[in-house]
């Protein structure tokens, strides 16, 4: 059997940064990747979406999709935001990565550049004191962090929330144009700042994967606001990396591979995975392997290969609700103005003002998400609910709010024997709050109600889509300084095992409410060097 | 040649259309609900079947049926049947001013008052309509 040198498994957001650390260092690296292809035929002109919703007859392909994938019958859950082109991201997602829970819904994706299409590009770098508690090294990811911005391009602001948001990053892109609704509640924040930072809110622009000026063979980003439907390159993508790393002689992609286990062999690693094509089980040997899968992917591959899969681990999720607000002041003006469908402001709730245990929300302009998502959540007969929300659209933004999830006996996660899958088992996951918990959430919450009041918009409705909606996922496989089983030492070795490196959120012991991609890339880049 | 399942959904599309935005619905749409309907298969209960039947056949009372659902049952297979086919209404160029945020004066506030007036009656006098169909 041929060894290869490195095997990094996935090639979502840590895969592709964990591989092009490898890659420039010079060493070789084969890819093992499920690649799961967009296969929707659909082509969104590139025109403003204004434009294409008055003039093009065949808009339904995009917002409802061709097999009617837009239209959501059921329940408001965990991926419930993807719009008909982004449905591939979880393709196949429940036959290879199935989930018995009646608490926890996670999204997982086995799809070409993984959770990261579906990634609303928001940027935070965790504060020290984040990073100690996550068991993350302060120093080491401070440079990892600027390396990641280097690469994947961020644009951000100066002001109130840099500290959350891109901290002491430098090399990056002014921030996007705000739409008219964040504008006003950008200004109205400014003019109430003072009370509003007493009560612990910080409100800025938000930091961006996203080019707001040409880099390399990326163009700026086109205020089209189709960036849910259509990928123009100027929102970070992790295929945009593996595309470049298939250019060099030393990288290797292979695709249609669903990674199953691992075993030790002396010093090397021998690898099976399920051939999508051949539907075969297949080994590959390798010198060292990182496992970039996801945490839940990743840790299934672990609880595989590591004694008899039954030990109970545990589970980060971020709590996760919607708030649909209203700027009554907003009401009856045209909104038509261009804008991109990322977020437009960034809200941070910090009482104790030291960073730490913060909430974090993200305001999105709701229109090119269509009257039709959220029409239904509303207690009205349709025909007048339609007049009403017509009217009332101009003044709605959504508010995605993040809270901070710290480990508990009540998560857990564990993989049990099920002949019916194909990969002959299954993950079950519990996922529910203490009564502290809950508490601290809700009261979170009404504070978040209150300072959007003051600056002039009601909480229409709260949306709960469940526990995994978040899709910020980690801590199932904790970092620790002891050689323990199921845990990974801090430098991403995975103990039992020689040369298996774990370059995903994994071993994050706690979760901060800041989305965690780019902490996860800047670890994987870390894990990588490490591992060389 | 339609199937009879086939003429009873272009009657729904039809009638839906109609009810939501006073309009005739286009060849496209009338097509696409049909479609949408033989891929999403939303089960009926018998009654529901009963009130859907009714509701066709007496468009003037959809507003009736489909507010006292909106908040006793939202998830009713009726509204599921109307929200499907307003999903493809926004998704056609010829209806988008239905549905896209227009400019309005202040005075146009009275008339949204006047349309949530309406939505509440509607609801109240469905409410006794459910319990006769």
């Amino acid at each position: 059997m041929q060894e290869h040198d490195f095997i990094v498994v996935g090639s979502g957001c840590t895969g592709a940064m964990a591989a092009q650390t490898l890659i420039e260092k010079g060493v070789k690296v084969l890819m093992l990747d499920a690649g799961e292809q967009n296969s929707t035929k659909t082509n969104i002109p590139d025109k403003a979406f204004a434009d294409i919703r008055r003039s093009d007859s065949e808009q339904y392909k995009y917002w409802i999709g061709e097999d009617f994938e837009g239209i959501n019958t059921g329940k408001t859950t965990t991926g419930a935001q993807l719009t008909p082109a982004r449905k591939y991201v979880m393709h196949n997602a429940d036959k290879f990565l199935p989930v018995l829970s009646e608490t926890f819904f996670p999204m997982e994706s086995l799809s070409y550049g993984g959770l990261g299409n579906a990634w609303g590009v928001g940027c935070c770098v965790f504060s020290d004191k984040e990073l100690e508690a996550a068991g993350l090294p302060v120093d080491k990811m401070k440079e990892a962090y600027q390396v990641i911005s280097d690469r994947i391009g961020i644009s951000a602001e100066k002001d109130d929330t840099t500290p959350y948001t891109s901290g002491e990053l430098g090399n990056i892109q002014k921030p996007a144009e705000l739409d008219s609704n964040s504008k006003a509640i950008y200004e109205k924040y400014n003019s109430r700042k003072a009370s509003l930072n007493a009560k612990g809110f910080y409100i800025g622009k938000p930091a961006l994967a996203l080019l707001t000026e040409k880099k390399e063979d990326r163009e700026a980003v086109n205020y089209n606001e189709l960036d849910f439907y259509t990928d123009k390159g100027s929102a970070y993508r992790p295929w945009l990396t593996v595309n470049q790393l298939k250019k060099k002689a030393n990288f290797q992609y292979q695709p249609n591979a669903v990674v199953l286990n691992f075993s030790n062999e002396g010093e090397s690693v021998v690898v099976t995975y399920h051939d999508t094509t051949s539907r075969e089980k297949k080994t590959i040997k390798c010198k060292k392997l990182l496992l970039c899968a996801s945490t839940l992917s990743t840790t299934r591959i672990v609880l595989r290969s590591l004694g008899d899969g039954t030990k109970r681990l545990p589970l980060l999720c971020d709590p996760y609700k919607y708030f649909t607000l209203l700027q009554p002041s907003m009401l009856g003006k045209p909104n038509n103005e261009p804008r991109t469908a990322f977020a437009q402001l960034s809200l941070f709730h910090d009482p104790a003002h030291n960073n730490f245990d913060v909430a974090a929300a993200s305001l999105y302009s709701y229109r090119s998400l269509m009257l039709f998502r959220t029409i239904k959540e509303v207690p009205l007969n349709f025909r007048d609910g339609r007049k009403i929300m017509q009217y009332l659209l101009p003044a709605i933004s959504v508010l995605g709010v993040h809270h901070p999830d710290s480990m508990t006996d009540k998560k857990y996660i564990e993989v049990v024997k099920d002949n019916s899958t194909i990969t002959g088992d299954i993950l079950k996951a519990e996922f529910k709050l203490t009564a502290e918990e809950q508490q601290k959430i809700a009261e979170r919450e009404k504070q978040y109600s209150a300072a959007m009041r003051k600056l002039g918009c009601l909480t229409l409705k709260k949306i709960d889509p469940g526990f995994g909606s978040s899709i910020h996922y980690s801590g199932c496989l904790p970092f620790s300084e002891d050689e323990k089983p199921y845990h990974i030492n801090p430098n991403g070795k995975l103990y039992g095992s020689k040369n298996v490196f774990i370059a995903d959120g994994c071993g994050f012991r706690y979760l901060p409410a800041k989305g965690i991609t780019l902490s996860i890339m800047a670890y994987a880049h870390l894990t990588a060097l490490n591992a060389i | 040649m339609q199937s009879a399942g086939n003429t009873q959904l272009t009657k729904e599309a039809q009638v839906f259309t109609k009810y939501l935005i006073g309009k005739e619905a286009d060849s496209l749409s009338v097509d696409l609900y049909v479609k949408a309907n033989n891929k999403l298969t939303i089960p009926l209960t018998e009654k529901e079947s009963k009130r859907l039947d009714f509701i066709v056949r007496n468009p003037s009372l959809i507003g009736t049926v489909d507010g006292a659902l909106a908040l006793r049952n939202p998830e009713s297979g009726i509204r599921k049947k109307i929200y499907i086919m307003f999903a493809i209404l926004e998704s056609n160029p010829a209806y988008a001013d239905y549905f896209l945020p227009k400019e309005h004066k202040g005075s146009y506030f009275i008339s949204i008052i006047g349309t949530g007036i309406r939505a509440a009656w509607n609801a109240l006098t469905g409410f006794i309509l459910l319990a006769w169909i």
